[in-house]
């Protein structure tokens, strides 16, 4: 059977999102598309951790599927 | 690349000014080399990262896993240098250099030339070959089109290495061979 690609919405630098891991929610601006290196072409985003934005720059990668717009 | 060394072949004669004009072209080949490297090398962490943290059984396993393994990444900020290159890679639970030049012997040599390049482009970004020639760092010391092409030919092979010791790692940690 043919992989699908997993869809998500396009997110763009700049903007806020919730990142989900278990039952945390973490809030994080996208940094970077880094385009469709994810396993089976999953769309892959380099996110800045918001709550460390007066420290060291925080940032890592994770899979858009992870990702959710954030509340207004 | 290749339009670059179009040019080159395009600036011909014996005019004043064309050996300037040639070196200029070489430090532009020398810098987009090191940039397109820097970008595989990174894409490539990025591929490796979310095939191994797809082993986590739990998706948010998985992503506590890629985050760690991107991370302060070296790459994301620095130059593609072989010690960025092993800081980075090593996170895949091997020694990614050794890797490499047991792949092939010729990498060892490779790698000093990955380094030879890597200061060639600061010196051009930073425009200040002058004082990194005078320091003894630049290596060779004069660089011409023949020294890129050996460059690019050796950065050519590096990738193709590189592929296939990162493929061979993600299958020692129990992960399908992702090429």
């Amino acid at each position: 059977m043919a992989e699908t690609r997993p869809t998500t919405p396009l997110l763009e630098p700049g903007e806020e999102v919730v990142l989900r891991i278990g039952r945390n929610e973490i809030r994080v601006r996208i940094t970077e598309d880094r385009g469709l290196l994810g396993p089976n072409g999953e769309r892959i985003y380099r996110v800045h951790l918001l709550s460390e934005e007066d420290g060291e720059p925080d940032e890592f990668e994770v899979p858009g599927t992870a990702l959710e717009p954030a509340a207004a | 690349m290749g339009e670059l060394i179009h040019a080159h072949e395009a600036v011909g004669g014996t005019a004043p000014g064309r050996r300037r004009l040639t070196q200029q072209l070489n430090y532009a080949y020398v810098a987009l080399l090191a940039a397109r490297f820097q970008g595989f090398c990174r894409a490539l962490h990025s591929e490796v990262a979310g095939v191994v943290a797809l082993g986590a059984a739990d998706p948010g396993l998985r992503l506590v896993v890629e985050a760690s393994l991107t991370r302060g990444r070296k790459l994301d900020g620095g130059t593609a240098r072989p010690a960025n290159l092993g800081s980075d890679f090593n996170r895949f639970g091997f020694e990614f250099w050794d890797a490499v030049r047991a792949r092939d012997q010729r990498n060892r040599g490779r790698q000093e030339k990955l380094e030879q390049l890597v200061e060639w482009r600061n010196g051009i970004v930073h425009d200040d070959i002058g004082q990194r020639r005078q320091q003894g760092k630049l290596e060779p010391d004069r660089m011409n089109r023949g020294t890129c092409r050996n460059w690019h030919g050796a950065l050519d092979n590096l990738a193709v290495s590189f592929d296939e010791v990162v493929a061979d790692q993600c299958e020692n940690l129990g992960r399908p061979r992702p090429w």
